[in-house]
């Protein structure tokens, strides 16, 4: 790429001062209050926007907080002994008994009686002339229901085992 | 607070920090645009270039340059917009190996002239150049940027932005030259 530059200097000098008197004139150019207007308008739009979201997120933060508290709160209440549980998991109990044995007076008239349930030995039962059938607990100790008349005297006696088992839901 | 912190904060809605930076560089885009595309379009470039810096639709890179060189590169993108396809084609000139000579010393119509038709000539002359050459005058004669600053604004090399400037003012004489003052502002507005 070639310039002729030839006389460059005297015609660039009287450019030059064109070209300084041009961007002096233009100093006092410049965009209408309209624009600034406008722009402003723009500014405040985007703050208000930019509130608006950290309101939402406020409100937001304080809604998971207010669940944060209050779901431990009210597992807890309703956690409380006392009250009634209806929960997954929640251990049941079942008795398991077999007939009632006629015991050595049962033949002695009685006008009444009742149950009573006690633990025992299982070497005692012999005593009262009964052992406790297959399937029940082989624990020394057992548990027995006995119809004992009003008189005292011992008629019947069946066996119990308590079996506990966790719910399935 | 730099300029990089008055845009971040801008866009963050603060109107003191949006003005800040609307002050420190509206009045110069706007010039520039009136050179490039005409006065009643450079509002709305400057328009524009504010509000492509509010929405974040081009981020500023510290790395690549000023705050002032990002602020033209937007002007200049809504600027190139509104050049005719004519005009755009004249930052494709310089690929070509033309001879740009400079006139014979003769009376300029710039001896003749007050400072008002001075300015109404050489503006005019301005005007009239092709759009490549028009920018390289604006950026480096009107607003006194380095070479560098006109290059990175104009996305091309230092040289080009040399020689761009070489041959607008060749032609400057040249116009200013052999015309008179009225043909000048006459051709210029047409």
């Amino acid at each position: 790429m070639r310039f002729d530059v030839e006389n460059e200097s005297g015609s660039d000098e009287r450019l030059t001062v064109g070209l300084r008197a041009v961007a002096e004139d233009d100093e006092r150019l410049g965009a209408s209050n309209a624009v600034g207007l406008r722009l402003l308008a723009e500014v405040q739009a985007i703050a208000d926007a930019r509130r608006r979201r950290a309101m939402v997120l406020s409100l937001a933060a304080a809604a998971a907080l207010a669940t944060a508290l209050a779901v431990p709160a009210w597992r807890t209440l309703q956690s409380r002994p006392g009250l009634p549980v209806a929960a997954d998991g929640a251990v049941v109990t079942r008795e398991l008994v077999t007939e009632f044995f006629p015991l050595r007076y049962s033949n002695v008239p009685a006008r009444g009686g009742y149950v009573v349930r006690m633990q025992v030995p299982r070497t005692a039962l012999a005593a009262f002339g009964a052992t406790a059938p297959a399937g029940i607990s082989n624990d020394p100790n057992i548990l027995a229901d006995v119809v004992v008349g009003d008189d005292g005297l011992a008629r019947a006696v069946r066996f119990v085992q308590v079996i506990e088992e966790e719910q399935t839901p | 607070m730099d300029d990089a912190g008055l845009i971040a904060l801008a866009r963050r809605g603060d109107a003191v920090a949006f003005s800040r930076l609307f002050a420190g560089f509206e009045r110069r885009i706007f010039r520039y645009a009136a050179h490039m595309c005409g006065r009643d379009a450079a509002d709305d470039v400057v328009q524009e270039t504010f509000l492509a810096v509010l929405r974040g639709q081009v981020d500023y890179d510290a790395g690549k340059g000023t705050v002032g060189n990002y602020l033209f590169g937007i002007a200049r993108h809504f600027v190139l917009k509104r050049l005719s396809a004519r005009e755009a084609a004249t930052f494709d000139l310089d690929e070509h190996d033309e001879r740009t000579a400079w006139p014979d010393e003769r009376p300029s119509v710039l001896d003749s002239l007050s400072r008002e038709e001075t300015i109404q000539t050489v503006r005019a002359a301005i005007a009239s150049l092709p759009a490549a050459y028009r920018e390289a005058v604006v950026l480096c004669e009107l607003q006194e940027m380095t070479y560098a600053d006109a290059a990175a604004i104009a996305h091309c090399p230092v040289g080009t932005v040399r020689s761009r400037l070489h041959r607008a003012k060749a032609l400057l004489m040249t116009k200013l030259s052999a015309t008179r003052t009225g043909d000048l502002v006459k051709s210029a507005t047409r």
